[in-house]
């Protein structure tokens, strides 16, 4: 026969089991802490990610650091502004608590934007663009990058050349500040320029190809965007010739393609900026933003002419060739 | 009576707002699927036919997208060669929500935790490139395999060397002696088509009659570096004497190049690969490369995406596309050689 005390201490027993069970098993006793997911999604400017390993990086870093999830978007054709426009308005739609825009073209897109009521808050990265709208904006003066690289060719190459300016479009992202920039030095030294734009049905193969073939004489070529660093670097690059003729080639872009050929002595100088750095900071000011933390800034990153000799540099290392 | 009709009119009733609400749910579902997030991880995103292969991929989501008006989400994810990588990428992948994730194994015999992963989170999986096991492929009915007919790449590749013997033995007879010498570039051992061009490769040219002497042979395991190590060595022990050289890929026959150009040879070694990747056919249309064996890109990336795409939306996969046993698809491949280049 149980004593009253014995049958006490079996209730406080099995008191005790359920309050184990409630305390381990559900979410009654110990709130589990929420983890907070945010989704941002990325419109980049480009119909791919090709030059954007470094920046695509940092993106992810600070969205594993953040817990944020992210989607990366490509336009379907490039420098599409009103199309790029229409899928900043989807991802919101879709839920994305924040966007982070690279313009496609700044000046169509600021128009469409400050006509917007955007229920998510806006960072802008790549280009200046005239919005209130955005609550952020982190890009290199391009400009002052533009000048820091035509100084840079000046100072390699005393004698006064004829410069190919070769460009996708002066419309897409910071083409035309970073082309202002150039031409405020070369006119300074009243050198002679030719502008090529791809849009405008420029080929670039045949401008490198008539500077060598009819013995017009010598020239150096400048491109102001990444696709046609790289596209003019794989024409140099083809034959020993075109270096008995194009004198330099200076660019900007920081994929491995491109530091091979700053490598390889194709390209003689690179205009480089973080990447990783611009992709980290654009996802951490989106995650404040959307903490309702104060972000209105405009952060100017640095921007850094590098040579053949920089590659080895560790500083430049560190940047060019992020850890994942 | 009267009872027994009640009950018939309340049992009719329960059938009909079951009805109407199974079909509601299923408007719902059908509602809810204006979007789709496919989760596509890749064994080494420097590897020039994966990454080719992975750009492929999303201009075809992005025509789908253009096309239904569907919304595709492509999350890519690159391991760099480290199975323990990509299984905590899947497992991301999988968390995220993903509606179906085409994989490209690091460790084809590994692909056993990415299938228990995805059936526990009910996600269908393309496998591409890399074959699992078939053990691990009878497993589930929503596993795919997309690939290439490793027998075919290498008789077509074999083939392009027999017919220039044909025409004329001097093209690979270079030294005149009677003899083919050649060396063999091969891909990672655990990978299931390195064995198979190798064999059939050096088969077919047998077939084609053609007097062979392997001077030697070994692993690249894919990379253009390391072919370029080992054909520079290869150089130094045979000098003059390699006449052929037959590589399990393009990117190791480009680094055979990379070591002629570097040593001076300049002796018309006939080498052939297979991928037919941009670097490639360029290496090709050079005369650097002899041939190469070309899959289709555009059907393989299409049909990797349209499966995933199809299984994302609970379609049959079968009516979209045609599978050999109910999961397979091979590539169409051809053989390029300069002539084949406008």
């Amino acid at each position: 026969m149980m004593i009253k005390r014995e049958r006490l201490l079996w209730v406080i027993f099995a008191g005790v089991l359920v309050f184990l069970y409630l305390l381990s098993s559900t979410n009654l006793i110990i709130k589990e802490k929420k983890i907070e997911v945010y989704p941002v999604s990325v419109v980049i400017s480009d119909s791919s990610d090709d030059y954007y390993g470094n920046f695509r990086k940092g993106v992810e870093q600070a969205a594993s650091e953040y817990n944020v999830d992210i989607s990366f978007i490509t336009l379907y054709e490039k420098g599409d502004a009103a199309q790029q426009m229409e899928l900043v308005k989807r991802e919101i739609d879709d839920g994305a608590e924040a966007v982070i825009l690279e313009p496609a073209v700044p000046m169509e897109c600021a128009g469409v934007l400050n006509d917007a009521v955007l229920a998510s808050p806006l960072i802008i990265t790549g280009s200046n663009m005239p919005t209130e709208k955005a609550e952020c904006s982190i890009m290199i003066d391009a400009y002052k990058a533009g000048r820091k690289l035509a100084k840079a060719v000046v100072a390699d190459n005393l004698s006064a050349l004829p410069v190919c300016v070769f460009t996708e479009s002066l419309e897409y992202g910071s083409n035309r500040e970073f082309y202002d920039g150039v031409m405020s030095v070369f006119e300074e030294q009243n050198w002679k320029i030719r502008l090529y734009q791809k849009k405008a049905g420029d080929n670039f193969r045949t401008v490198i190809e008539e500077t060598v073939y009819p013995g017009n004489g010598k020239a150096m070529v400048v491109a102001l965007d990444a696709a046609s660093t790289w596209e003019a670097a794989e024409i140099i690059g083809e034959s020993p010739v075109y270096g008995d003729y194009i004198m330099g080639l200076y660019g900007t872009g920081t994929t491995p393609a491109l530091l091979n050929h700053l490598d390889e002595g194709t390209i003689k100088g690179l205009l480089v900026s973080n990447q990783f750095d611009n992709g980290y900071l654009c996802v951490e000011k989106a995650v404040k933003a959307i903490r309702k933390q104060s972000v209105k800034e405009h952060l100017i990153l640095d921007s850094y002419l590098i040579k053949r000799t920089d590659l080895r540099d560790r500083k430049f290392e560190k940047m060019l060739y992020p850890m994942d | 009576m009267k009872k027994r009709y009640i009950i018939l009119v309340a049992a009719a009733a329960a059938i009909l707002a079951g009805a109407g609400l199974w079909q509601n749910q299923a408007r719902e579902q059908k509602e809810k699927k204006q979007s789709i997030r496919i989760g596509l991880a890749l064994y080494r995103g420097d590897d020039p036919f994966i990454n080719h292969l992975r750009t492929k991929i999303e201009e075809k989501a992005k025509a789908y997208e253009q096309a239904t008006g569907i919304k595709v989400v492509l999350d890519v994810a690159d391991p760099k060669d480290n199975q323990i990588t990509q299984n905590s990428q899947v497992e991301r992948f999988l968390s995220l929500g993903c509606d179906a994730i085409c994989v490209n194994m690091v460790d084809r015999s590994a692909a056993s935790y990415v299938i228990n992963k995805a059936m526990d989170a009910e996600v269908p999986v393309v496998f591409f490139n890399r074959e699992p096991v078939e053990e691990d492929m009878k497993r589930w009915e929503h596993l795919y395999y997309v690939g290439e007919d490793a027998k075919e790449s290498a008789v077509l590749q074999g083939n392009i060397l027999v017919e220039a013997y044909q025409a004329d033995p001097r093209l690979l007879d270079l030294d005149g002696n009677g003899r083919v010498s050649y060396v063999l570039l091969e891909g990672e051992s655990s990978h299931q088509d390195s064995l198979i061009r190798t064999e059939w490769s050096v088969q077919t040219l047998k077939d084609g009659n053609i007097p062979l002497e392997k001077l030697t042979g070994g692993i690249a395991n894919w990379d253009r570096s390391q072919a370029s190590a080992l054909m520079g060595q290869w150089l130094e022990e045979h000098p003059g004497k390699i006449e052929v050289v037959i590589c399990n890929n393009d990117e190791m026959a480009l680094g055979a190049v990379d070591a002629l150009e570097r040593t001076g040879d300049i002796r018309q070694v006939k080498i052939v690969g297979i991928d037919g990747t941009p670097q490639g056919l360029e290496g090709v249309k050079k005369g650097k490369l002899f041939g190469t064996v070309q899959c289709d890109s555009d059907e393989y990336a299409e049909v990797i995406f349209n499966i995933a795409a199809a299984e994302a939306l609970g379609q049959n996969v079968q009516e979209v596309v045609g599978l050999e046993q109910g999961k397979y698809y091979q590539c169409r491949q051809r053989a390029i050689t300069e002539a084949d280049i406008p």
